[in-house]
Protein backbone atom coordinates (compact mmCIF):
# COMPACT_ATOMS: atom_id res chain seq x y z
CA UNK A 1 0.00 0.00 0.00
CA UNK A 2 1.47 3.10 -1.07
CA UNK A 3 1.68 6.02 0.95
CA UNK A 4 0.49 8.91 -0.78
CA UNK A 5 1.85 12.00 0.25
CA UNK A 6 0.90 15.12 -1.14
CA UNK A 7 2.71 18.30 -0.51
CA UNK A 8 0.95 21.29 -1.33
CA UNK A 9 2.67 24.58 -1.75
CA UNK A 10 1.89 26.69 1.12
CA UNK A 11 3.05 30.21 1.90
CA UNK A 12 5.96 30.15 4.34
CA UNK A 13 5.15 30.87 7.85
CA UNK A 14 6.75 33.47 10.16
CA UNK A 15 9.34 30.99 11.45
CA UNK A 16 10.58 30.21 7.97
CA UNK A 17 11.02 33.90 7.20
CA UNK A 18 13.17 34.42 10.32
CA UNK A 19 15.32 31.49 9.35
CA UNK A 20 15.93 32.84 5.87
CA UNK A 21 16.90 36.26 7.19
CA UNK A 22 19.30 34.72 9.66
CA UNK A 23 20.95 32.74 6.94
CA UNK A 24 21.39 35.77 4.76
CA UNK A 25 22.86 37.70 7.66
CA UNK A 26 25.28 34.94 8.44
CA UNK A 27 26.33 34.78 4.80
CA UNK A 28 27.02 38.50 4.79
CA UNK A 29 29.08 38.24 7.93
CA UNK A 30 31.14 35.46 6.48
CA UNK A 31 31.71 37.50 3.32
CA UNK A 32 32.87 40.48 5.31
CA UNK A 33 35.25 38.36 7.32
CA UNK A 34 36.67 36.77 4.22
CA UNK A 35 37.18 40.12 2.53
CA UNK A 36 38.77 41.52 5.64
CA UNK A 37 41.08 38.58 6.01
CA UNK A 38 42.20 38.59 2.39
CA UNK A 39 44.87 41.28 2.74
CA UNK A 40 46.28 39.47 5.72
CA UNK A 41 46.47 36.11 4.19
CA UNK A 42 47.19 36.93 0.58
CA UNK A 43 50.38 39.00 0.98
CA UNK A 44 53.07 37.97 -1.44
CA UNK A 45 56.61 37.50 -0.30
CA UNK A 46 58.98 40.23 -1.53
CA UNK A 47 62.55 41.32 -1.13
CA UNK A 48 64.82 44.12 -2.38
CA UNK A 49 68.53 44.39 -2.79
CA UNK A 50 70.40 47.30 -1.39
CA UNK A 51 73.91 48.58 -1.54
CA UNK A 52 75.66 51.41 0.33
CA UNK A 53 79.08 53.01 0.47
CA UNK A 54 80.47 55.88 2.50
CA UNK A 55 81.17 58.77 0.14
CA UNK A 56 83.97 60.32 2.13
CA UNK A 57 84.84 61.33 5.64
CA UNK A 58 84.25 64.98 6.42
CA UNK A 59 85.46 66.89 9.45
CA UNK A 60 82.98 69.33 10.85
CA UNK A 61 84.71 71.98 12.87
CA UNK A 62 83.00 74.93 14.49
CA UNK A 63 84.71 78.27 14.05
CA UNK A 64 85.99 80.62 16.70
CA UNK A 65 84.96 84.18 17.36
CA UNK A 66 86.67 86.68 19.59
CA UNK A 67 87.69 90.29 20.04
CA UNK A 68 90.74 92.09 21.36
CA UNK A 69 90.31 95.66 22.58
CA UNK A 70 92.87 98.27 23.53
CA UNK A 71 93.28 102.01 23.71
CA UNK A 72 95.04 103.41 20.69
CA UNK A 73 94.81 106.83 22.33
CA UNK A 74 94.16 106.69 26.04
CA UNK A 75 91.67 109.31 27.20
CA UNK A 76 92.91 111.53 30.02
CA UNK A 77 89.78 112.20 32.01
CA UNK A 78 91.34 113.78 35.08
CA UNK A 79 90.00 117.05 36.45
CA UNK A 80 87.11 117.47 34.03
CA UNK A 81 84.89 120.49 34.44
CA UNK A 82 81.25 120.89 33.33
CA UNK A 83 80.91 121.39 29.60
CA UNK A 84 84.35 119.94 28.91
CA UNK A 85 84.99 117.06 26.48
CA UNK A 86 87.93 114.68 26.17
CA UNK A 87 88.51 112.05 23.46
CA UNK A 88 90.05 108.60 23.31
CA UNK A 89 90.46 106.14 20.44
CA UNK A 90 89.70 102.48 21.00
CA UNK A 91 91.06 99.75 18.75
CA UNK A 92 88.96 96.63 18.05
CA UNK A 93 90.52 93.56 16.49
CA UNK A 94 88.51 90.52 15.53
CA UNK A 95 89.94 87.08 16.09
CA UNK A 96 88.55 83.89 14.61
CA UNK A 97 86.16 83.29 11.76
CA UNK A 98 83.40 85.05 9.93
CA UNK A 99 82.45 88.61 9.16
CA UNK A 100 81.27 90.85 11.94
CA UNK A 101 79.76 94.06 13.18
CA UNK A 102 79.85 95.64 16.61
CA UNK A 103 77.79 97.36 19.27
CA UNK A 104 79.03 99.64 22.05
CA UNK A 105 77.72 100.31 25.52
CA UNK A 106 78.85 102.26 28.55
CA UNK A 107 78.62 101.58 32.28
CA UNK A 108 79.59 103.65 35.30
CA UNK A 109 80.85 102.79 38.74
CA UNK A 110 80.88 105.96 40.77
CA UNK A 111 79.04 109.26 41.16
CA UNK A 112 80.54 111.10 38.20
CA UNK A 113 78.80 110.15 34.97
CA UNK A 114 80.09 111.85 31.84
CA UNK A 115 78.15 111.55 28.63
CA UNK A 116 79.88 109.11 26.27
CA UNK A 117 79.52 109.46 22.51
CA UNK A 118 80.88 106.95 19.99
CA UNK A 119 82.15 107.76 16.50
CA UNK A 120 83.12 104.94 14.12
CA UNK A 121 86.67 105.68 13.02
CA UNK A 122 89.78 107.25 14.53
CA UNK A 123 88.36 110.79 14.88
CA UNK A 124 85.38 112.07 16.78
CA UNK A 125 83.70 113.52 13.72
CA UNK A 126 80.76 112.60 11.56
CA UNK A 127 77.63 110.81 12.61
CA UNK A 128 77.86 109.29 16.07
CA UNK A 129 76.86 105.70 16.70
CA UNK A 130 74.24 105.43 19.41
CA UNK A 131 74.97 103.14 22.31
CA UNK A 132 73.52 99.70 21.59
CA UNK A 133 73.21 100.32 17.86
CA UNK A 134 74.82 98.00 15.33
CA UNK A 135 77.80 99.44 13.49
CA UNK A 136 76.92 100.62 9.99
CA UNK A 137 79.74 98.66 8.38
CA UNK A 138 80.42 94.92 8.22
CA UNK A 139 84.05 93.98 8.75
CA UNK A 140 86.10 91.11 7.39
CA UNK A 141 87.56 88.23 9.33
CA UNK A 142 90.49 89.40 11.45
CA UNK A 143 89.95 93.06 10.66
CA UNK A 144 90.88 95.90 13.00
CA UNK A 145 88.90 99.09 13.30
CA UNK A 146 88.90 102.15 15.52
CA UNK A 147 86.20 103.87 17.50
CA UNK A 148 86.60 107.40 18.78
CA UNK A 149 85.08 107.79 22.24
CA UNK A 150 84.16 111.26 23.45
CA UNK A 151 83.56 111.88 27.17
CA UNK A 152 81.66 115.03 28.05
CA UNK A 153 80.88 116.27 31.52
CA UNK A 154 77.44 117.84 31.07
CA UNK A 155 77.17 121.58 31.59
CA UNK A 156 74.52 121.03 34.23
CA UNK A 157 76.55 118.60 36.30
CA UNK A 158 75.81 118.97 40.00
CA UNK A 159 78.23 120.93 42.16
CA UNK A 160 78.53 117.85 44.40
CA UNK A 161 80.52 116.08 41.66
CA UNK A 162 83.51 118.34 42.35
CA UNK A 163 86.54 116.26 43.24
CA UNK A 164 84.63 112.98 42.79
CA UNK A 165 85.65 110.19 40.44
CA UNK A 166 84.18 107.12 38.76
CA UNK A 167 85.17 104.15 36.68
CA UNK A 168 83.73 104.22 33.18
CA UNK A 169 83.60 101.03 31.11
CA UNK A 170 83.12 100.97 27.38
CA UNK A 171 82.04 97.49 26.34
CA UNK A 172 82.44 96.33 22.75
CA UNK A 173 80.28 93.46 21.58
CA UNK A 174 81.19 91.86 18.27
CA UNK A 175 78.48 89.90 16.49
CA UNK A 176 79.06 87.46 13.66
CA UNK A 177 77.05 88.83 10.79
CA UNK A 178 76.97 87.89 7.14
CA UNK A 179 78.49 90.43 4.81
CA UNK B 1 28.91 88.01 7.26
CA UNK B 2 27.33 86.19 10.12
CA UNK B 3 28.94 85.74 13.47
CA UNK B 4 29.54 82.07 12.83
CA UNK B 5 31.31 82.82 9.56
CA UNK B 6 33.45 85.45 11.20
CA UNK B 7 34.44 83.03 13.92
CA UNK B 8 35.39 80.43 11.33
CA UNK B 9 37.44 82.93 9.33
CA UNK B 10 39.26 84.03 12.46
CA UNK B 11 39.97 80.44 13.40
CA UNK B 12 41.35 79.66 9.94
CA UNK B 13 43.56 82.77 10.04
CA UNK B 14 44.85 81.81 13.47
CA UNK B 15 45.76 78.34 12.24
CA UNK B 16 47.50 79.78 9.17
CA UNK B 17 49.47 82.22 11.32
CA UNK B 18 50.55 79.41 13.58
CA UNK B 19 51.76 77.44 10.60
CA UNK B 20 53.82 80.29 9.15
CA UNK B 21 57.35 79.85 10.43
CA UNK B 22 59.63 82.69 11.40
CA UNK B 23 63.19 82.06 10.33
CA UNK B 24 65.51 81.71 13.27
CA UNK B 25 68.40 84.17 13.45
CA UNK B 26 71.47 83.48 15.54
CA UNK B 27 75.01 84.72 15.68
CA UNK B 28 78.04 84.48 17.82
CA UNK B 29 79.16 87.30 20.04
CA UNK B 30 82.36 88.31 21.74
CA UNK B 31 82.83 91.04 24.33
CA UNK B 32 85.70 93.26 25.38
CA UNK B 33 85.73 96.18 27.81
CA UNK B 34 87.93 99.23 28.16
CA UNK B 35 88.01 100.91 31.53
CA UNK B 36 88.96 104.49 32.31
CA UNK B 37 88.82 106.63 35.41
CA UNK B 38 87.09 109.95 35.17
CA UNK B 39 87.51 112.55 37.86
CA UNK B 40 85.74 115.86 38.13
CA UNK B 41 87.83 118.91 38.77
CA UNK B 42 87.44 121.33 41.61
CA UNK B 43 87.02 125.08 41.60
CA UNK B 44 89.88 126.57 43.60
CA UNK B 45 88.94 129.20 46.18
CA UNK B 46 90.50 132.65 46.30
CA UNK B 47 93.55 132.97 48.49
CA UNK B 48 94.98 135.56 50.82
CA UNK B 49 91.74 137.24 51.73
CA UNK B 50 92.45 140.38 53.70
CA UNK B 51 90.56 143.38 55.02
CA UNK B 52 91.80 146.96 54.97
CA UNK B 53 90.01 149.89 56.53
CA UNK B 54 89.80 152.72 54.05
CA UNK B 55 87.94 155.96 53.57
CA UNK B 56 87.93 159.18 55.51
CA UNK B 57 87.91 159.55 59.25
CA UNK B 58 84.24 160.42 59.29
CA UNK B 59 83.18 157.85 56.77
CA UNK B 60 85.13 154.64 56.89
CA UNK B 61 84.76 151.56 54.76
CA UNK B 62 86.25 148.07 54.81
CA UNK B 63 87.98 146.95 51.64
CA UNK B 64 88.09 143.14 51.42
CA UNK B 65 90.65 141.87 48.90
CA UNK B 66 91.75 138.44 47.74
CA UNK B 67 94.08 136.83 45.25
CA UNK B 68 92.78 135.08 42.17
CA UNK B 69 93.39 131.34 42.10
CA UNK B 70 94.69 129.43 39.10
CA UNK B 71 92.78 128.94 36.90
CA UNK B 72 90.96 132.17 37.45
CA UNK B 73 87.21 131.77 37.90
CA UNK B 74 84.53 133.55 35.95
CA UNK B 75 83.56 135.62 38.98
CA UNK B 76 83.53 135.72 42.77
CA UNK B 77 80.73 135.38 45.26
CA UNK B 78 81.15 137.38 48.49
CA UNK B 79 79.14 136.29 51.49
CA UNK B 80 78.54 138.56 54.47
CA UNK B 81 77.14 136.75 57.47
CA UNK B 82 76.42 137.39 61.12
CA UNK B 83 73.79 136.90 63.77
CA UNK B 84 72.33 133.92 61.94
CA UNK B 85 71.76 135.87 58.73
CA UNK B 86 73.70 136.15 55.52
CA UNK B 87 73.64 137.85 52.17
CA UNK B 88 75.73 137.53 49.01
CA UNK B 89 76.91 139.67 46.15
CA UNK B 90 78.96 138.78 43.10
CA UNK B 91 81.82 140.60 41.40
CA UNK B 92 84.45 139.98 38.78
CA UNK B 93 87.00 142.10 40.65
CA UNK B 94 89.33 140.80 43.34
CA UNK B 95 88.09 143.17 46.00
CA UNK B 96 84.89 144.50 47.49
CA UNK B 97 84.44 147.75 49.36
CA UNK B 98 82.00 147.13 52.19
CA UNK B 99 80.03 150.24 53.12
CA UNK B 100 76.83 150.96 54.99
CA UNK B 101 75.04 151.66 51.76
CA UNK B 102 76.21 148.36 50.27
CA UNK B 103 75.00 146.41 53.28
CA UNK B 104 71.71 148.27 53.36
CA UNK B 105 71.19 147.53 49.69
CA UNK B 106 71.89 143.84 50.13
CA UNK B 107 69.96 143.09 53.29
CA UNK B 108 68.60 145.68 55.69
CA UNK B 109 68.74 143.37 58.65
CA UNK B 110 72.45 142.78 58.11
CA UNK B 111 73.03 146.51 58.30
CA UNK B 112 70.91 146.60 61.44
CA UNK B 113 73.13 143.93 62.96
CA UNK B 114 76.21 145.99 62.10
CA UNK B 115 74.68 149.12 63.57
CA UNK B 116 73.82 147.11 66.65
CA UNK B 117 77.46 146.25 67.15
CA UNK B 118 77.56 142.76 65.65
CA UNK B 119 80.75 141.77 63.93
CA UNK B 120 80.12 140.37 60.45
CA UNK B 121 82.22 137.76 58.65
CA UNK B 122 83.10 138.25 54.99
CA UNK B 123 84.19 135.27 52.89
CA UNK B 124 84.74 134.81 49.17
CA UNK B 125 84.10 131.90 46.78
CA UNK B 126 85.24 131.41 43.21
CA UNK B 127 82.46 130.76 40.72
CA UNK B 128 83.24 128.70 37.60
CA UNK B 129 81.54 129.54 34.32
CA UNK B 130 79.45 126.38 34.71
CA UNK B 131 78.09 127.59 38.02
CA UNK B 132 80.23 125.34 40.16
CA UNK B 133 81.46 127.18 43.24
CA UNK B 134 84.57 126.71 45.31
CA UNK B 135 84.88 126.25 48.99
CA UNK B 136 84.86 129.63 50.80
CA UNK B 137 88.07 131.44 51.48
CA UNK B 138 89.11 132.34 54.96
CA UNK B 139 86.68 134.84 56.47
CA UNK B 140 87.64 138.31 57.57
CA UNK B 141 85.63 140.29 60.16
CA UNK B 142 84.09 143.73 59.66
CA UNK B 143 82.24 145.89 62.17
CA UNK B 144 80.77 149.27 62.57
CA UNK B 145 83.35 152.04 62.76
CA UNK B 146 82.86 154.23 65.78
CA UNK B 147 83.98 157.78 65.87
CA UNK B 148 84.45 159.16 69.33
CA UNK B 149 81.70 161.55 70.25
CA UNK B 150 79.72 161.15 67.07
CA UNK B 151 78.76 157.50 67.01
CA UNK B 152 78.87 155.30 63.90
CA UNK B 153 81.14 156.42 61.09
CA UNK B 154 80.95 153.64 58.50
CA UNK B 155 82.44 150.15 58.40
CA UNK B 156 85.87 149.06 59.48
CA UNK B 157 87.86 145.88 59.63
CA UNK B 158 88.28 143.76 62.74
Amino acid sequence: MGVESSRRARPPGPGALRTARARRGAARAVAVLVLAALPLSAGAAWATWSASQAVSTADVRSGTFGVETSWQTFPDLAGMMPGESRDGVASLTHTGDGTWRYRLSVAYDGPVQPTVTFYPGPTCTGTPLAAGALSPQTYARGATTQVCVRYTLPAGSPNAWQGQSAQVAVTVTLESRPS
Amino acid sequence: MTRAVRVRVAAVLAVLLALVGVPAAAWWTANGSLWTTVSAGTVPPPTATTCTTTGSVVLRSATVSWAAPTPAPARYRVTIAGGGQSTTTETTATQLVVTESLLGGLLGSILDLLLGGTTLQVSVQSVHASGWTSAPSNAVPVRGALLAGTGLAGVSCG
